[in-house]
């Protein structure tokens, strides 16, 4: 008797959860991902309440403008070639050749995964300022030297190749490790050489992620903010004009700019889904033998790859140990760049005393990146459960309209909350988010879902269909199975990619910058304008703060690299 | 007992298993066997609840169990790939059915010490899942599924992930556990040897249909369908060709297409016994040790017979091939 009323207090409790998160996620999806696109078009597209292309056509033909884009596409075109080219060469000498100490050298190729978007533009702004140690030697040795070369195009490529690489080395690397090595050799007992045998056997397999991974460089190229922004000079583009306009309250003529590049990006995304679907080169051997390392031959060329490798090394490391050295350093020698000659605790002591000042905005960003990665993971795993259990085809639609934040850019999605709730909304309950503490993370928010989701629903749709079946043979109710068996074993992914999101959201510089409320500004502000501050504090302060999201950074990627572990 | 009634499972257009009828008796190991793809597996999927059924009745006991959901159904499953849970150890595995029924701590223990002693993975119990090897995962599946005392325990190619040695020990452990409880089991797989073996009936099926059933004598000795003759044990089918040739040697009059057991046909030297003789030419004697072998041309095909004891035939001599008529099998 007592199981049947249990029965049915649960079912009612299990509907109302399940028909009240169903609500929270259609409202979320109206109000923060629908809405704003909508509020970006109407904003380019009428004029005085009435349709029109007057706007558009005014903006492209501003001569200024068209620099712009033009800059935008020359930097992404000029940006994957580079990545190509150093991350073809970071593979050889990682995965094919033969280089001594390769463990390290790879780890060192992974800096890009924990000095990310502002904090490194700002750390490496200060360590090749003209006026830097680095510049100053450099000028000593060869006084021919142009000690302001890190400033415009050249700066902003500077930072896009070598930062810009990771997701070649995620894409390429683990395609290079599905080469059949039987097939290198196979092409070796034929009579090619090392060389010959990567281009002709190796190079084909991993030809479709390099073009995958070199469209996302691409369109994450064309969306750069914080490089062009900081050390761009005259040199600008899409993102950083974006911003500028949206400060200046030109918001119709931002609204244009990131419709541009949200075309730009959807058109190349689009391809890349082509030349996926067109699929991969599949292994056909019945037992594929791992590469294994390929001694090089000839002695010069040997030496010549070391040379090469290690020089490369020093140019991810050198720009962390300096950063962390000068943290160590008093405010004068940091603001004059000079050669650090004693060490202290000061900056740290003055960042994390409490009640100063400069602890705040490390406390904003991580209550607002916080936050962000909270809502985005209610309504991100929330909507992957929903994918998962109702199977029919309005699920379908929901699914896709989650994915407009990833397609479309994050200054057009920001702009577009700022047109929505510049004033009171009936979707607020009458509520304005200008100004307020919640834009911020809601932006955040919005930006992070189509990634939580999908990781989520993937995780899902991998588990063991037998274990459900086997807890509700056992006599476990669908809600009761979820909870006790589905939920633990995505856990691990669930954890790793919010505490991804939460990593990647520290120093985010695009939505910040269009998004934040003065009174809570946030790190990647405080970069910018410490970085500019004639005050020697704040300048040192910013660099306590890069080392601090660095270590942030190596924590949340090894935690997610060992539960990625666990889960495979 | 359990009853299908004219069941039928369809997957859209497709319909994987055609108005199946069979009954199976307290005590009972029935088994469910055929090629793949051929509905078996549906089949106990419908019985255990995860697919739906399009037509028909299933009965437990005498009452349709056809409209209740899975965990309503009290049965036990074993899948064939365990479906251990990872997030758990042995012990919370086996008592998870007992612990939604919120039954005491105490009595979960108890309970899961028995099924565990029964299964003889006693000592296993704290551990990890993932310690185990493939046949003590086995046995906790199997433990598991019994844990609720079921009236009918489903198990679909249960043994398919262990290496040979131990499918042949495990399957006489299962039917020991069976018989021991005394429960209704219906089990699921392709390997006519492991059917069998351990069942005391076996289901033929073939696309979607059950072409017969009764015990594995009955099966083996007089099957009703070509496709069954074919599917259990090997067998030696005369063609027109060779009946032609057994007409013209013996004086008979048979027609059509004959089958025949390797173990019936044997290989003489001279006409002793009354029966049926053809005479062949030795291609090969395989010496299997307790038995031997040998293939014999007969005309454009070749026949098998299968002899206890050593065949001594140089190869290309002639031979007669000796069976008797009541041997032969048509459909």
């Amino acid at each position: 008797m007592q199981e049947k009323r249990n029965w049915s207090t649960y079912r009612i409790l299990k509907t109302g959860i399940f028909s009240l998160g169903l609500l929270v996620v259609i409202w979320f999806v109206f109000s923060f991902l629908i809405t704003p696109v909508f509020g970006v078009l109407s904003k380019a597209f009428f004029l005085n309440g009435s349709f029109s292309f007057e706007n558009i056509s005014a903006v492209l033909s501003s001569k200024a403008i068209q620099k712009v884009i033009q800059n935008t596409l020359v930097m992404g075109i000029a940006t994957v070639a580079m990545v190509n080219v150093l991350g073809l060469f970071q593979i050889l000498v990682t995965e094919y050749f033969d280089i001594k100490g390769s463990n390290i050298v790879r780890f060192i190729f992974f800096v890009p995964l924990i000095l990310t978007s502002i904090s490194l533009v700002t750390g490496l702004q200060f360590l090749f300022n003209e006026y830097s140690v680095i510049n100053s030697f450099i000028k000593g040795v060869f006084p021919k030297f142009n000690a302001n070369w890190f400033e415009g195009f050249k700066a902003v490529l500077y930072i896009h190749v070598f930062f810009f690489n990771t997701y070649f080395i995620l894409f390429v690397r683990t395609a290079f490790k599905k080469v059949d090595y039987s097939t290198i050799e196979a092409a070796k007992s034929l009579g090619s050489s090392n060389f010959y045998a990567f281009r002709k056997v190796a190079l084909p397999v991993i030809l479709p992620s390099i073009l995958s991974s070199s469209v996302l460089t691409f369109i994450t190229a064309l969306a750069s903010n914080a490089a062009p922004t900081m050390v761009g000079g005259d040199f600008q583009m899409l993102n950083s004009k974006i911003t500028l306009l949206s400060q200046l309250g030109k918001r119709d003529m931002a609204a244009i700019l990131s419709l541009i590049l949200g075309f730009i990006s959807i058109t190349f995304m689009l391809i890349s889904n082509w030349i996926e679907k067109k699929g991969n080169y599949v292994s056909v051997s019945k037992v594929p033998t791992k590469i294994r390392k390929i001694k090089i031959k000839n002695p010069i060329l040997n030496v010549l790859m070391h040379i090469l490798t290690y020089a490369l090394c020093l140019i991810y490391v050198v720009p962390v140990v300096a950063i962390f050295l000068y943290s160590f350093t008093d405010a004068n020698t940091i603001l004059r760049k000079a050669l650090p000659t004693s060490f202290t605790f000061d900056n740290y002591i003055r960042v994390f005393s409490s009640g100063s000042s400069a602890i705040k905005p490390m406390l904003n960003s991580f209550s607002i990146s916080g936050m962000g990665t909270l809502v985005a993971l209610i309504i991100g795993v929330a909507s992957a459960i929903i994918i998962y259990k109702v199977k029919r085809k309005s699920v379908k639609v929901l699914e896709l309209l989650l994915m407009i934040p990833w397609v479309i850019p994050a200054s057009m999605m920001a702009l577009g909350l700022i047109i929505s709730y510049d004033v009171g909304s009936p979707l607020l309950a009458g509520k304005a988010l200008i100004g307020t503490w919640w834009l911020l993370p809601l932006g955040y928010a919005v930006i992070s879902i189509p990634t939580i989701v999908r990781l989520t629903r993937a995780s899902l749709f991998n588990v063991n269909k037998s274990l459900e079946e086997s807890a509700s043979s056992l006599g476990s109710g669908p809600f009761r199975t979820f909870l006790v068996i589905v939920l633990p074993i995505i856990i691990p992914t669930i954890v790793s990619v919010a505490a991804q999101t939460f990593n990647g959201k520290l120093v985010e510089y695009t939505m910040t910058s269009l998004l934040y409320a003065p009174k809570f500004t946030p790190l990647g502000i405080i970069f910018k304008t410490g970085s500019e501050s004639i005050d020697k504090n704040m300048y040192a302060n910013n660099l306590v703060y890069i080392v601090v999201v660095m270590i942030i950074g190596a924590v949340v990627y090894g935690v997610t690299t060992k539960l990625r572990e666990r889960v495979d | 007992m359990v009853e299908l009634k004219n069941v039928e499972v369809k997957y859209g257009d497709f319909t994987a298993v055609k108005g199946v009828d069979f009954k199976v008796d307290n005590g009972e190991f029935f088994t469910l066997l055929g090629p793949s793809g051929c509905g078996k597996t549906t089949t106990l999927r419908a019985v255990s609840g995860f697919e739906k059924i399009s037509k028909g009745e299933i009965l437990l006991d005498g009452k349709n169990i056809a409209p209740l959901s899975p965990e309503e159904r009290e049965i036990g499953f074993v899948f064939q790939n365990y479906a251990l849970f990872p997030s758990m150890t042995v012990f919370n595995n086996i008592g998870f059915g007992l612990k939604i029924r919120h039954i005491s701590k105490d009595k979960i223990r108890k309970r899961v010490e028995d099924v565990a002693e029964l299964t003889g993975i006693l000592e296993h119990l704290p551990k990890k899942v993932s310690e185990l090897s493939g046949g003590q995962q086995q046995r906790v599946a199997i433990a598991r599924a019994l844990i609720l005392n079921p009236r009918l325990l489903l198990m679909d190619e249960p043994l398919s992930n262990l290496d040979a040695k131990l499918r042949v020990s495990m399957r006489g452990e299962i039917k020991r556990i069976q018989k021991k409880l005394g429960i209704v089991a219906i089990y699921v797989t392709h390997d006519q040897e492991e059917a069998m073996a351990v069942s005391d009936k076996i289901a033929v099926f073939n696309q979607g249909v059950i072409e017969q059933i009764g015990t594995p004598k009955e099966i083996y000795n007089n099957p009703k369908t070509e496709f069954v003759c074919k599917f259990i044990g090997a067998i030696n089918e005369f063609d027109e060709k060779i009946i032609e040739s057994i007409n013209k040697e013996n004086n008979i009059d048979l027609s059509g297409k004959y089958f025949i057991r390797p173990e019936n046909v044997h290989l003489v030297k001279k006409e002793e016994e009354k029966g049926i003789y053809l005479s062949g030419k030795i291609i090969d004697i395989e010496f299997l040790g307790a038995f031997s072998k040998s293939q014999i041309e007969v005309g454009n095909s070749s026949i098998i017979s299968l002899e206890i004891g050593e065949k001594n035939y140089p190869q290309n001599s002639e031979v007669k091939v000796f069976f008797k008529e009541t041997d032969l099998l048509k459909f």
